[in-house]
């Protein structure tokens, strides 16, 4: 089953480890795109790092939510546990293969869930954590040069294969000195722009890769609404196989 | 006048085919009018009825929402709005059930859940929610019949199924609940995901089945109150770093990726820790709730009460608001409307080309009477006498026929009732007003009918008159 695509991942991508810098004319744009779906799959090794979201909607306190990821590419496992709000404290999702349960701490019970759930009313969507298949879901329709801020840049526009993906177009805005999205402009079928990404240029440094540490997203319906993350607490170490199961999430209630 | 009338009656006589045409024209849009107004009239009372007898009652009180809330949540584009509390619950229900001709109050809690299998998550459907206070509910709703277990009773946890949206499960998603099975309830409310497990107590059958209303479950309330996030101790202030607030406020491009790529150390973090701080209990905010509906002794007695608290909001400063069985049932209610809409719609393009028919008729009239007009006026007609005359002659022709349009729709009126049709299902059965069709006429209606054909004949004379009063005498004599 093809996989659902998100701009998280995207930050992901940007662990530009083996970063190359793009040539103008002899460009190869699909391997620029398989280079950052290559590069945030984290392999054989986990992932896992804290991350905090802080949302904000016209005429409303910003609301904070904190949330821990627990990934293992390898045997395509993600373990999402909330943090914060303290009224959400315990709520998690956990996915393996193509099995996506939610678990309440209140009720103690689990429930099949989808990726495409927004978490905590945040603009972040829990399928934002996936990884990323851009080259295997997507084909280029145009490419464009630009700038962005004092940075150089490729813009992709995307166009979805499949309707498995959460949007059919994405107009992508990659780095040209390295294979990093800086901002990812989702949209509809209708051609509407549903949501702006932008992953500012601020890495953490884990291990041999660089992760994006702030994120803005832009709820581009919705006007007002936006959300704004920051990570910390990020490992490539190898986690324990009792993270990627039922019981971690009853456990950690 | 009488003069008029006669040479009026004998004028149409003459021009038998084409005082016909108009004739049948006018005659059959005062059918149109009538049998298509009466439809429209059944149906809104079909519907009007079913919703305050089976789910709206005759007064809604909600909170004050930037966006239309109904009985089936808050209207929104976009984006899922969570319903807002009735605030100033208890005194608004004092008020509310002093009022004169009130004749019963109930509350109500809204929301949406998926529904699953307690031993087999993955099997899901959807629910729209009704959480009800049982002890008054049934007294203000007569809707339902038991058909296995029983309804809601009061402090019991619960949910009642309709049969048509376990039918409708089964068919969809190959499952259904069984009576006594336990069911798990997702909700995504103000608090995130909640998940709950109430038995299936009850399944009935709806006395007023729809497609639409078939989805409505009923549920203890409290079980829905932690599935909305109704609960108290939520809204907990969580600090905003300065930096989090600067990026919040930055909409500038340039500026957010203006600085230099900026590259931090993470320090290794030991195995993750599964055992965070013991989380607060729930507690339910047992006063909550969405909705608050009335029954009154007179339908007339409604917009008076609707009034009355809506004012009384105001001067309270109570952010609640007041509306009919229309507000409460929201989009279903606008069905209709939109109905009528497009009716209206349909009847103003008819009376278009009707007016473009009878003018163009009533022009060949006119040419072929030039001769006639011509010696009229050379005998000392003045204009306003042939411009009297067209409109007598039009304004005949306009009675007669709408008196035979008339009678002709009560007649289609009436062989419609004697036919006996029956609905078949449930949503005619709304639009029918009951099992059987039994059209009824309002004789406001019909009054507009006449009216608006007679408007019609009037505007479609108007240019072939200007064109008769354009005749030289001594021309139209020639053409004689």
């Amino acid at each position: 089953m093809k996989r659902l695509l998100g701009p998280f991942a995207a930050a992901l991508a940007a662990a530009f480890l083996l970063a190359a810098p793009a040539g103008a004319a002899t460009t190869d744009f699909k391997a620029i795109l398989a280079q950052i779906d290559k590069m945030q799959d984290f392999g054989s090794s986990d992932f896992s790092a804290v991350y905090n979201i802080v949302s904000e909607k016209p005429g409303e306190n910003p609301a904070t939510t904190q949330i821990k990821i627990f990934r293992r590419d390898l045997q395509n496992q993600i373990l999402i546990l909330l943090q914060k709000p303290e009224k959400q404290k315990g709520q998690g999702y956990l996915k393996i293969d193509d099995n996506v349960w939610f678990y309440d701490p209140e009720s103690g019970n689990f429930s099949h869930s989808t990726m495409k759930e927004n978490i905590n009313n945040t603009d972040a969507k829990s399928s934002d954590f996936k990884r990323y298949t851009f080259a295997a879901d997507y084909d280029i329709q145009k490419t464009e040069e630009g700038k962005l801020g004092s940075y150089e840049v490729w813009i992709f526009t995307l166009a979805a294969k499949n309707t498995e993906v959460s949007y059919q177009k994405i107009r992508l805005t990659v780095r040209k000195d390295k294979a990093v999205p800086l901002k990812e402009e989702d949209f509809s079928v209708s051609d509407r722009l549903m949501r702006t990404t932008l992953f500012l240029p601020t890495y953490i440094k884990a291990g041999d890769r660089q992760i994006p540490a702030k994120i803005k997203m832009v709820d581009e319906l919705n006007k007002g609404n936006q959300s704004v993350l920051t990570i910390s607490d990020v490992t490539v170490s190898k986690l324990p196989d009792s993270v990627f199961t039922k019981a971690f999430l009853e456990r950690a209630q | 006048m009488p003069v008029m009338l006669r040479i009026a009656f004998r004028n149409l006589l003459e021009h038998k085919a084409k005082s016909l045409i108009i004739g049948v024209l006018l005659a059959l849009g005062v059918i149109i009018l009538i049998v298509g107004n009466s439809f429209m009239d059944t149906a809104a009372k079909g519907v009007k009825d079913t919703f305050i007898g089976n789910y709206t009652g005759d007064v809604f009180v909600a909170a004050k929402n930037k966006n239309p809330v109904s009985l089936f949540g808050v209207q929104s584009m976009g984006q899922r709005d969570a319903t807002p509390n009735i605030p100033d619950f208890d005194r608004i229900a004092a008020k509310l059930a002093s009022l004169p001709g009130v004749t019963g109050v109930t509350s109500q809690v809204t929301g949406f859940s998926l529904l699953a299998h307690k031993s087999n998550e993955s099997d899901q459907g959807f629910a729209l929610l009704f959480g009800i206070d049982p002890s008054t509910y049934y007294k203000l709703f007569d809707n339902a019949v038991v058909l296995e277990g029983s309804l809601l009773k009061p402090g019991e946890d619960g949910l009642v199924m309709s049969r048509a949206m376990l039918d409708r499960m089964q068919k969809d998603a190959g499952w259904s609940p069984k009576l006594g099975e336990t069911l798990l309830l997702t909700g995504m409310g103000k608090a995130g995901f909640k998940i709950r497990s109430v038995p299936l107590t009850g399944i009935i059958r709806f006395k007023s089945d729809s497609e639409a209303t078939s989805f409505i479950s009923y549920v203890d309330v409290n079980t829905l109150r932690i599935l909305n996030g109704m609960t108290l101790g939520n809204d907990e202030e969580t600090p905003v770093s300065e930096d989090q607030k600067k990026l919040l406020a930055t909409t500038n491009e340039d500026e957010l990726f203006g600085a230099e790529t900026l590259v931090s150390e993470q320090k290794p973090e030991a195995t993750p820790s599964a055992a965070p701080p013991p989380r607060k209990a729930i507690e339910i905010d047992t006063g909550a709730w969405n909705f608050m509906l009335a029954r009154v002794t007179n339908p007339s007695v409604a917009p008076r009460t609707i009034a009355t608290l809506n004012a009384w909001f105001a001067s309270e400063g109570i952010e609640a608001q007041a509306g009919d069985w229309k507000a409460a049932a929201g989009p279903f209610a606008q069905s209709i409307d939109v109905l009528r809409v497009v009716f209206n719609i349909a009847i103003i393009i008819v009376a278009i080309v009707a007016v473009i028919i009878m003018m163009n008729t009533l022009v060949i009239s006119v040419i072929e009477r030039t001769g006639e007009i011509g010696t009229m006026r050379a005998l000392g007609a003045q204009k306003g006498y042939v411009r009297k005359m067209f409109l007598v002659e039009t304004l005949t022709i306009a009675g007669v026929f709408g008196l035979i349009g008339m009678a002709l729709s009560f007649a289609i009126i009436a062989i419609l009732g004697a036919m006996h049709i029956e609905a078949g299902n449930p949503f005619l059965e709304i639009l029918f007003a009951g099992k059987v069709l039994n059209l009824s006429v309002n004789p406001g209606s019909v009054a507009w009918s006449m009216v608006l054909v007679g408007m019609v004949a009037v505007i479609a004379h108007l240019y072939p008159v200007s064109l008769a009063l354009k005749v030289e005498p001594v021309r139209a004599m020639q053409v004689e």
